[in-house]
């Protein structure tokens, strides 16, 4: 963890603040996406199941972007996590 | 501190503080709504509040649509509640655009209010910042840095445990700004952690269409429209007498218990394809959902009904139900308008802490007396504009052109006023004089009600009145305690005593 009363530089923030912002949409764009594809159940279970739980990964996201070590770090997680559900969603399409 | 909190002050403490702006004026606004058809009546002194029998209501209200919009397609009656003692009537084509009138719920005699948003300006300002799909995104990425603040805070101040049971308002100002910040955002905890997510539930809707994309190819509602059912058919265009609406009213109930019809639709009166629906309340579930049966309106005999739901849809209306509270009752509401308060008290003072600790550091720059008066206008300049708009709404002349519009100019007006009020003045004094103004408005709202009313005096309108004079008394407390004039005490002292921490 680092220190976060050394002043983190304006370029650290811009990219820790992308990090939870569109991290997080894309993110819970993916993950509502694989729902949709994968989940055994009608339209609106699906619907209703995935829109409960719409807040988790934007404050995932948000929470990880300001703990994580490096910016890097804060980027390529939810980038990562993005990119795995969308393969998901993805596989699921192709079935 | 431990890592993850000092990992996490940065976003508890700036995330805090720039959304707080918003949020607070947000908690205020969400706490007010609660208690939106009371304000709704204060607004509209208009209004009346006598005994009423629901069936005979329903009777009135039907020979007035009969005299009113005989060849109406649709009717919409709402029946009066002890919170909403008046009879609305609605007539027109389009069920989602119909021409209102409001009457007295035991004569059926038009009330002429006045124009104006009612009651409703709270929830709407709350929910979307009256600012339609935009305002929705910005309360929901609120909501969202709120939900992280909270989990945040619980990291950051660490000793949460302890200083619950710890109060020093006498000890120095920035310790009794801290302990107020964290025994308000402890005793709060749950039920800022539920109002905030199912707030980001609802408003996911909007700002999150994946799922609407994927299975209904973006047509908003579309979900809606497959978990609720719809009874309708064309009108045959042959005459029958429709059966008298407490008649139907009465069967109604009979399958959806007895007082429980909020709402009747009639569709096509008269015409032998006429329905008649009765929609349920929802006052005493924790789901959202509205039973409703439709009867032939000729004949009486069912036409269709729903009392069934979509098993996720129900949970779903339920976190719905948890945010809106029509459920549970006074007890119930009165307990989320004090803790929607407190959550705002514990943001206004988070962020009279952040200013406090960063004017000491920096001391009284350009940059940091913007920060200040941003602080007073949220918190202070907030509770104004609520407070301009209750007056806008008794004040105004009834028949005044544009009238809602001149009310909200009001509300928008006091906070420009309050915003370069504060820019003007030192923080604390700007603190000081704005809740004091705050508080002398508030006492004085129950004197404006009786000075203005045209009504006799009713509990509804009490309340009002007394809610809004007991939190003027404790804003004049929280001003004249907390930002008394000269007793600031030296920066050196507060930091030595921050440092023992």
């Amino acid at each position: 963890m680092h220190d976060s009363r050394a002043p983190r530089a304006p370029r650290d923030l811009c990219w820790r603040l992308l990090a939870a912002s569109v991290g997080g949409y894309a993110l819970c764009w993916m993950l509502f996406v694989a729902c949709c594809v994968w989940l055994p159940f009608g339209k609106a279970t699906v619907w209703y199941l995935t829109a409960q739980f719409a807040p988790l990964p934007f404050v995932g996201v948000l929470l990880w972007s300001f703990a994580a070590r490096s910016p890097a770090r804060a980027l390529a997680v939810p980038a990562a996590l993005s990119l795995a559900a969308g393969l998901v969603a993805l596989a699921g399409g192709l079935r | 501190m431990n890592p993850l909190g000092k990992a996490l002050l940065g976003l508890h403490a700036w995330g805090g503080l720039l959304f707080g702006w918003l949020l607070v004026p947000v908690f205020l606004a969400g706490s007010l709504a609660v208690f939106e058809p009371e304000i709704d009546h204060w607004l509209q002194p208009e209004r009346s509040a006598p005994a009423f029998s629901r069936a005979a209501a329903v009777a009135l209200a039907e020979a007035h649509l009969r005299r009113t919009a005989p060849e109406a397609a649709v009717w919409r009656i709402r029946l009066p509640t002890p919170r909403e003692p008046t009879l609305g009537v609605a007539w027109g084509s389009d069920p989602r655009q119909l021409h209102e009138a409001t009457l007295d719920a035991a004569s059926g005699r038009p009330l002429r209010e006045r124009a104006t948003h009612g009651g409703h300006f709270f929830t709407e300002f709350h929910a979307e910042l009256l600012a339609g799909s935009v305002g929705k995104w910005i309360v929901g990425a609120a909501g969202i840095v709120m939900l992280a603040a909270l989990v945040s805070g619980v990291f950051v101040h660490h000793r949460l445990l302890r200083d619950f049971f710890v109060f020093r308002p006498w000890a120095n100002r920035r310790r009794a700004w801290l302990d107020a910040h964290n025994l308000a955002g402890v005793a709060t905890l749950p039920f800022l952690l539920m109002i905030s997510w199912t707030g980001v539930v609802i408003l996911a809707e909007t700002f999150m269409p994946a799922a609407t994309v994927m299975l209904y190819d973006g047509k908003p509602r579309a979900n809606r429209a497959e978990v609720v059912k719809s009874f309708v058919r064309k009108p045959a265009g042959e005459r029958a007498a429709m059966l008298p609406l407490d008649v139907h009213l009465a069967a109604a109930e009979a399958i959806l218990g007895a007082g429980t019809v909020s709402n009747l639709l009639v569709r096509h009166p008269d015409d032998r394809n006429g329905l008649v629906q009765a929609l349920r309340h929802v006052d005493d579930r924790l789901s959202a959902v509205a039973d409703h049966v439709t009867l032939d309106a000729a004949t009486g005999e069912i036409f269709g009904r729903q009392t069934e739901w979509n098993p996720m849809a129900y949970a779903y209306r339920a976190q719905v139900g948890l945010h809106v509270v029509h459920y549970g009752g006074p007890a119930l509401r009165w307990l989320y308008f004090a803790s929607g308060l407190l959550g705002a008290a514990m943001m206004a003072a988070g962020i009279v802490l952040f200013n406090r600790k960063r004017r000491q550091r920096v001391g009284a720059t350009r940059g940091q007396r913007w920060l200040d008066a941003a602080g007073v206008a949220a918190v202070a300049g907030g509770a104004l504009a609520c407070l301009a708009f209750l007056y806008a709404g008794r004040l105004l002349p009834a028949a005044l052109d544009a009238r809602p519009g001149w009310a909200l100019a009001a509300f928008l007006g006091a906070w420009g006023v309050s915003g370069l009020h504060a820019l003007r003045r030192a923080a604390d004094d700007a603190w000081r004089r704005q809740l004091l103004l705050a508080a002398v408005l508030a006492l004085l709202l129950p004197l404006l009600d009786l000075a203005t009313a045209r009504q006799p005096l009713d509990a509804l309108r009490l309340g009002v009145d007394l809610t809004a004079a007991a939190l003027g008394l404790l804003l004049a407390g929280v001003a004249r305690r907390c930002f008394a004039a000269g007793d600031e005490l030296p920066a050196t002292v507060a930091l030595s005593a921050e440092g023992a921490r």
